[in-house]
């Protein structure tokens, strides 16, 4: 029985890479294959749910079948298309050949360390009180609703939460037949492959220091952890994450399409990474003012699209927010704000140098950061991603100080996790100021095409 | 007055920030050649520390490694405390209209079962008052109540109904 809820999970992962390359191949990039695993997945998961929430609105049901058909349907061009086929047949022979003798050491290293880690995943279910009382929790209502319904999104507050993660669980759940915490696994452990598969590959094209990179990565213990914890294993964190990170990765290869989606997803996922996408709406304009660029009108309108179909949701199904609904006279007089504020900067001191946690990721971070700051200035995409994770910051901190919980004890349960989410796109650009002197220098589509 | 200053900046900055504050000092007064040196270094003594770090945290997980090999209805009957077999066995045994409440004993699996229970609403109490309760669930712990009549129980859970 295992055996076939293992294919069905496989078939649900290969189904939302599938959706995604049908996505980047028809409509992005118009017929031209860039086969990029990481990006699929990306889209993949977002357009399930995407679709989920306007079944929701238009008050469709999402039954199993409907599920099934989607998967079969997904399958099909890839055999029908004969030049999809082709090139995704060259580019799997190409990416092939590029695996040499002297790589065998480094990807015996990923082998294993990616079967431990599955291994630790799934020696449990997912135990963890977030997705209990929460993720998983909505995903089970959507799967035996039949999906998004006025009143199960009110049962596991709070409800203004985005439910990105729990729709694609319940997606899961409709081809397994069950709701199951174990096999549900699959898409952390996935997301953490393709996070690191996704790092290789960007950090490959500079030839110096790979292996170094990415072992830093992905051996960054509250990364991996995440995904093999039981106690994280059903956490949305790791998905914004993955999306953060790949939006980072776009913009600084001026892929602002992918920027604008993935940081649209991004919020889709956790209304915690919506300083990102507002930053971006607002500061993609004036970062594009150059007489000799083209205007990126598309980028534009799918970011603010993305942003007013969140915000549209709530307001649709009357979520409310949390931080926003607050007796701000309250706040401001029971809260010192420059008390409250410094409480949290501090407290993010003290996470950056937690070594059980980031190894000295942060330390690599801050000092590239530092030493190559020129650089970053010297190139607007690097600013600009900079700045957007500088807005995340202040983001978390500001909602540290309107929370209506102890402050002190909501950074204590969730700070790392908030950490996690941008830490791999601040690897990122540490990466990349540490290896361009200026942004000439720059290869147009570095770790992608 | 002095050692104050000192302790305070040792515990604002520890040997993290403080050997940040050196390193990238030492970066700028570099010549170019060396900078290439610390850069590399840095990383590759980084990506060191990471896998000693992995590898420590992975060594105390050895345990869970080897759980990997169990069956799958024993790992999630043994991480649930038994509550996965219970909320099976009491959706097959609850009238379709059951409503109720479950008593709070421990709570990952009390909001476990509250959540495996759905499409049955099942409120989280943490007093005896079960005047809005129809059935009670108590998990690992027998109630006893003149209030409550007991319905059924399964390895050390129990189910009882509200008499009014």
């Amino acid at each position: 029985m295992w055996t076939l809820d293992l294919l069905i999970s496989l078939l649900v992962i290969l189904s939302f890479l599938q959706i995604g390359l049908l996505i980047d191949y028809y409509l992005i990039t118009r017929r031209l294959l860039s086969f990029n695993l990481a990006v699929y997945f990306g889209l993949g998961l977002g357009f399930v749910a995407i679709l989920q929430m306007i079944f929701g609105i238009l008050a469709i049901p999402t039954t199993r079948y409907l599920v099934i058909l989607a998967t079969i349907i997904t399958l099909v061009p890839i055999f029908v298309d004969r030049r999809l086929k082709k090139q995704l047949g060259d580019l799997t022979a190409k990416s092939l050949k590029k695996i040499k003798p002297q790589h065998v050491l480094g990807i015996l290293t990923l082998l294993i360390f990616f079967v431990t880690v599955g291994m630790i995943t799934f020696s449990h279910p997912v135990w963890g009180y977030d997705a209990t009382q929460h993720w998983l929790a909505k995903a089970r209502a959507f799967w035996i609703d039949g999906g998004i319904t006025r009143a199960n999104l009110f049962i596991y507050p709070p409800p203004d939460n985005p439910n990105l993660w729990s729709l694609n669980a319940a997606w899961i759940f409709h081809l397994l037949g069950k709701s199951s915490d174990f096999w549900v696994q699959i898409i952390p452990f996935t997301v953490l492959v393709l996070l690191v598969g996704e790092f290789f590959r960007i950090v490959a094209v500079s030839k110096q220091l790979i292996w170094a990179w990415v072992l830093l990565l992905m051996f960054t213990p509250f990364l991996w952890q995440t995904v093999s914890s039981k106690a994280y294993s059903g956490n949305a964190d790791l998905l914004v994450s993955f999306y953060l990170f790949l939006a980072t990765g776009a913009l600084v290869n001026r892929r602002l399409v992918w920027g604008a989606i993935f940081f649209g997803l991004s919020a889709l996922v956790k209304n915690d990474a919506l300083p990102a996408l507002i930053g971006f709406c607002l500061l993609l304009p004036i970062f594009s003012l150059q007489k000799k660029e083209k205007f990126p009108k598309v980028a534009l309108i799918l970011a603010i699209g993305l942003l007013l179909f969140n915000l549209g949701w709530k307001f649709y199904f009357g979520l409310g927010n949390r931080y926003l609904q607050n007796d701000w006279s309250q706040v401001l007089r029971q809260r010192p704000i420059l008390e409250y504020t410094w409480y949290s900067i501090q407290s993010f001191r003290e996470q950056f140098r937690f070594l059980f946690h980031w190894g000295i990721g942060f330390w690599v971070i801050f000092f590239f950061l530092i030493t190559r700051f020129r650089r970053i200035l010297r190139n607007k995409w690097l600013t600009l991603s900079l700045i957007l994770i500088a807005a995340q910051f202040v983001g978390y901190i500001w909602v540290y100080y309107v929370t209506g919980e102890d402050q002190a004890s909501q950074i204590a349960t969730s700070i790392y996790r908030l950490v996690l989410q941008v830490y791999p796109a601040l690897l990122l650009l540490a990466f990349t100021v540490s290896k361009y002197e200026s942004s000439r220098e720059f290869p147009t589509q570095f770790g992608y095409g | 007055m002095n050692m104050a200053i000192v302790n305070k900046i040792w515990i604002l900055g520890g040997w993290f920030y403080l050997s940040l504050t050196a390193a990238i000092i030492l970066f700028f007064i570099s010549p170019k050649k060396i900078k290439a040196y610390i850069s590399r270094g840095i990383i590759i003594f980084a990506a060191i520390v990471s896998l000693y770090l992995s590898y420590k945290e992975i060594a105390k997980d050895t345990g869970q490694i080897r759980a990997f090999f169990r069956p799958i209805d024993e790992k999630i009957e043994m991480t649930t405390a038994g509550q996965a077999s219970f909320a099976t066995h009491l959706r097959k045994i609850l009238p379709a209209d059951a409503t109720g409440c479950i008593y709070w004993s421990w709570d990952l699996p009390t909001l476990y079962l509250q959540k495996e229970l759905y499409p049955y609403i099942f409120a989280v109490i943490q007093r005896a008052t079960f005047s809005d309760c129809r059935f009670v669930i108590s998990q690992f712990n027998r109630l006893v109540d003149p209030r409550l009549r007991l319905t059924d129980s399964y390895q050390g859970n129990y189910l009882y109904e509200v008499i009014d």
